[in-house]
């Protein structure tokens, strides 16, 4: 019996290897038979079908199906809210598509009104009970040259963001107008100054008339992060 | 005493129409104090030149404590972050965001098609973009693949203003004053958070970039520029 097992042991390097071989040999096999992430079967180090390892994370099991409808949007910070002026509006505005902002048949309840004609009326009203030099004063053309229909047409018809793909982005800084938004850039009064400000951007400064072209407050003491996520963790007291 | 017990019904509803008034968007019944409300959207080039950061925030004002706490991603609620890189406003491209149990799953930028463009849409579940847990009031968690980072979460709302004073000379109520200065000048949301999705990723993956908006109107002279814009878009 001893003598049998000492046998057996002087041999069992040569069964591994022959096991390793084997295992080698079939191994080299599947990776042939491997030939990408979308061959509709499970292999390689997929844990799924064409899913898991090395290809696209599994959401096998998830359902992800269905239509889904618009109900909110935003481009450029609270137009909708600054210049459309009743709740109905707003609504409408926010599930239209961009490009059908001024089509007449995104207001439900009305004929040939469409935003840019609602944008510019709403313009016209923040002047009512306003004076400079004790006269009543309208819209005036604003720093971007653009006089009342027009400003509503622009603000309604290009509702996004304008994102450079180069070059610094800010909001507004001096001549440098819309390259996208960062997270310390004051969009409200750069907002207020094209409604209240004038050709120069003075009109309703605190010192000609009242001040309406700058809400008097800025990021206070939110401090932004230098990289991602960029945001403020949340407050919690 | 006739004549103060007449105005307590309008001044209820000045109250109410102030509240109503306060989320910064403020834009829209329907989808106000809705998991579909959209506060503000950002997009701007990353610490990395070659990078484009877009960050959305929904579901403002959430107050410090249980509200916070409590605010949840709805999975009938898809995020989309559109872009058109060709000057016409409609989606060329589209980054989808939904959640599923404690994740939130990205998707694409897929390209799309005259047919689906507008204001419904599938989710491109076959351009799956990676995942990351949702963040809360205590952990953070960044999803970092190779050129992309994803978080999903929230944080202390960025957005700054003067709501109240705001809708007072929105309404005509305080004219011919103006804004208030110094200390009287009061920010709605300094201490709020909202919810929130960001993602860089590659600016190249957005494609050639349009002549700026703008640039049609005037002689301004700004780069060419993507139009880009959030929407939320609920299941039915």
């Amino acid at each position: 019996m001893a003598a049998l097992n000492l046998r057996f042991w002087r041999f069992l390097p040569f069964f591994a290897l022959l096991v390793i071989a084997c295992e080698d040999a079939d191994d080299f096999n599947n990776v042939i038979e491997q030939v990408s992430c979308t061959d509709g079967i499970q292999n390689g180090d997929e844990t799924g079908i064409d899913c898991g390892g090395s290809c696209p994370q599994c959401i096998d099991g998830l359902d992800f199906s269905g239509v889904y409808v618009q109900q909110d949007i935003a481009g450029r910070p609270a137009i909708n809210s600054v210049f459309s002026s009743n709740g109905p509006l707003q609504d409408a505005f926010n599930r239209a598509a961009v490009s059908m902002r001024s089509a007449q048949d995104v207001i439900s309840g009305t004929t040939n009104l469409t935003f840019p004609q609602v944008f510019k009326e709403n313009i016209d009203t923040y002047f009512v009970g306003y004076v400079l030099n004790e006269v009543p004063v309208s819209f005036q053309s604003n720093v971007l040259g653009f006089d009342a229909p027009g400003f509503a047409e622009f603000l309604a018809t290009t509702d996004a963001l304008q994102l450079a793909s180069e070059g610094p982005t800010t909001y507004r800084n001096a001549d440098l107008w819309f390259t996208g938004r960062q997270l310390t850039d004051d969009v409200m009064d750069t907002t207020l100054l094209l409604l209240f400000g004038g050709p120069e951007g003075n009109r309703f400064d605190g010192v000609n008339g009242p001040m309406l072209i700058s809400d008097g407050v800025d990021q206070g003491n939110r401090i932004f992060l230098t990289d991602f996520p960029y945001l403020e963790a949340p407050l919690t007291q | 005493m006739s004549k103060i017990y007449s105005l307590i019904p309008i001044l209820s509803l000045g109250v109410l129409w102030v509240f109503l008034s306060s989320s910064e968007q403020g834009d829209g019944p329907a989808v106000a104090y809705t998991s579909a409300d959209i506060a503000d959207f950002y997009a701007f080039r990353g610490a990395q030149a070659d990078k484009t950061v877009f960050v959305v925030t929904l579901q403002s004002p959430l107050s410090v404590g249980t509200v916070s706490q409590e605010a949840r991603f709805d999975p009938d609620v898809m995020i989309e972050f559109n872009i058109d890189n060709d000057g016409d406003f409609k989606e060329d491209l589209v980054i989808q965001a939904i959640p599923r149990d404690s994740i939130m799953y990205f998707f694409g930028p897929s390209a799309v098609i005259a047919e689906t463009q507008g204001v419904s849409s599938e989710i491109n579940v076959n351009d799956l973009m990676g995942s990351v847990p949702i963040s809360d009031l205590e952990e953070t968690f960044i999803e970092q693949l190779d050129s992309i980072s994803l978080f999903a979460g929230p944080r202390r709302d960025p957005f700054f203003f003067d709501q109240e004073r705001f809708s007072l000379i929105q309404s005509g109520t305080v004219a011919p004053e103006g804004f208030n200065a110094g200390t009287d000048a009061l920010d709605a949301f300094a201490q709020t958070n909202v919810l929130t999705v960001a993602i860089t990723l590659p600016t190249e993956l957005l494609g050639v970039a349009p002549s700026h908006a703008l640039n049609d109107y005037g002689d301004f002279n700004l780069p060419n520029a993507y139009n880009v814009w959030v929407s939320t878009k609920r299941k039915y």
